[in-house]
């Protein structure tokens, strides 16, 4: 089953205009007009989110996803770590990226990768320095 | 493979009434997801509300649901989980009688389903051979409600089983207080199809009875044994309106 509030930049409780809105910005996804324009089948829809939204939680917890499962396969829009960066930055529907990939791309979805040298301020880097010759003093004394 | 009275009797006190709420939480989950109560659903919860039975409704319910955070499900799960096998199994089974009583299991039941089979080591092999055992149907893939498609389909269907039943209705059994039920109904519930002859109904009623037994569920505490009873009470209904 497809989140298409995550596909389409919304929110679960968004208004009608706002659905229209993000339909037509996104024609590929226009037959879920038929869902979300339907009240009765919007409610429906939307206890379907909110229960699959928390297995998704949980069998991440549990650690059940791990590699590809039946959830992984069938609902990847509910799996939290193929949706990391879209769950923890909110963005305006506009500016949502990879809304449009496919399934398996959004399995693909590449993270970022770590810095390979970190970038401390420059008076960590200078206590650093005045540390580690200080130390290196006082075992010279003790030493030599 | 029951489980005997000193079982009982060697579990500490603390760990059986946790056990007992666990176990109650997740049934509740399983008929709170579809977001209706039904008749038999309705009744399983009143009974965990002994002082409010009858008085409790719909939305004060849902409520406690929602007020179930992800936390105490996991806790609940993670809980059931370290019981022996013997205990998961009679645990996926109430679950399946839990998801049954809409006669159509929702996707979002057929989705726990699969979730507590996971997390409960047992996977979905072994729930697709219980749901088969209690319900005498494969257990299907979930729908897909995104899918609008999907809905067409399922208006369709739905038309259909409420013809069905409406044409049925006159053949109803009254036994005491449980609701009346048709002879569709009936054969939902033994999991017998349309020309099940003596013998088929016969089998079909030894082998519910065996697996909706007491002893079974007695250590997961009073919550399960009550959804156990009425569940027995209720394969007995249905033998007793197709064999007499």
């Amino acid at each position: 089953m497809k989140n298409l509030y995550l596909q389409l930049g919304l929110a679960p409780n968004a208004s009608q205009d706002e659905i229209v809105a993000a339909l037509k910005a996104k024609p590929e996804l226009s037959d879920a007009a038929d869902v979300l324009l339907d009240e009765p089948r919007r409610a429906a829809y939307n206890r379907a989110v909110s229960t699959l939204s928390s297995i998704g939680m949980l069998r991440n917890r549990l650690g059940l996803d791990a590699d590809q499962t039946w959830f992984v396969e069938t609902c990847p829009d509910f799996v939290p770590r193929l949706n990391m960066r879209k769950y923890v930055a909110p963005t305006p529907p506009a500016e949502v990226s990879g809304a449009t990939e496919s399934a398996s791309a959004a399995i693909g979805v590449a993270q970022p990768s770590a810095p390979s040298s970190r970038n401390y301020k420059p008076w960590i880097k200078a206590a650093a320095i005045i540390f580690t010759t200080a130390v290196a003093l006082a075992l010279w004394r003790v030493f030599f | 493979m029951s489980i005997g009275i000193s079982n009982l009797a060697g579990m500490p006190q603390d760990h059986r009434a946790k056990l007992e709420n666990s176990v109650k939480l997740l049934l509740l989950w399983v008929a709170a997801s579809d977001g209706k109560l039904e008749e038999a659903e309705l009744e399983f919860i009143s009974a965990q509300f002994p002082d409010r039975a009858g008085t409790i409704t719909n939305e004060e319910f849902l409520a406690v649901i929602r007020g179930a955070d992800i936390d105490s499900i996991e806790k609940a799960i993670r809980m059931v989980a370290a019981e022996s096998r013997e205990l998961r199994l009679a645990f996926i089974d109430m679950a399946v009688a839990m998801s049954m009583v809409d006669r159509d299991i929702a996707v979002a039941e057929n989705h726990i389903l699969r979730f507590y089979a996971d997390a409960l080591h047992l996977g979905l092999a072994n729930l697709e051979k219980r749901f088969q055992a209690i319900s005498g149907k494969p257990f299907l893939a979930p729908g897909d409600p995104s899918d609008p498609q999907w809905w067409q389909q399922w208006q369709q269907s739905g038309a259909h089983i409420k013809s069905e039943a409406e044409g049925e209705h006159a053949t109803t059994v009254d036994s005491g207080t449980a609701a009346p039920m048709s002879i569709s109904q009936a054969r939902a519930v033994l999991g017998v199809s349309l020309n099940a002859n003596h013998e088929d109904i016969e089998r079909a009623y030894e082998n519910l009875a065996g697996i909706f037994e007491v002893s079974r569920v007695e250590a997961m505490g009073a919550a399960a044994v009550s959804l156990t009873n009425s569940r027995f009470k209720k394969i007995q209904q249905a033998y007793w309106l197709l064999q007499g």
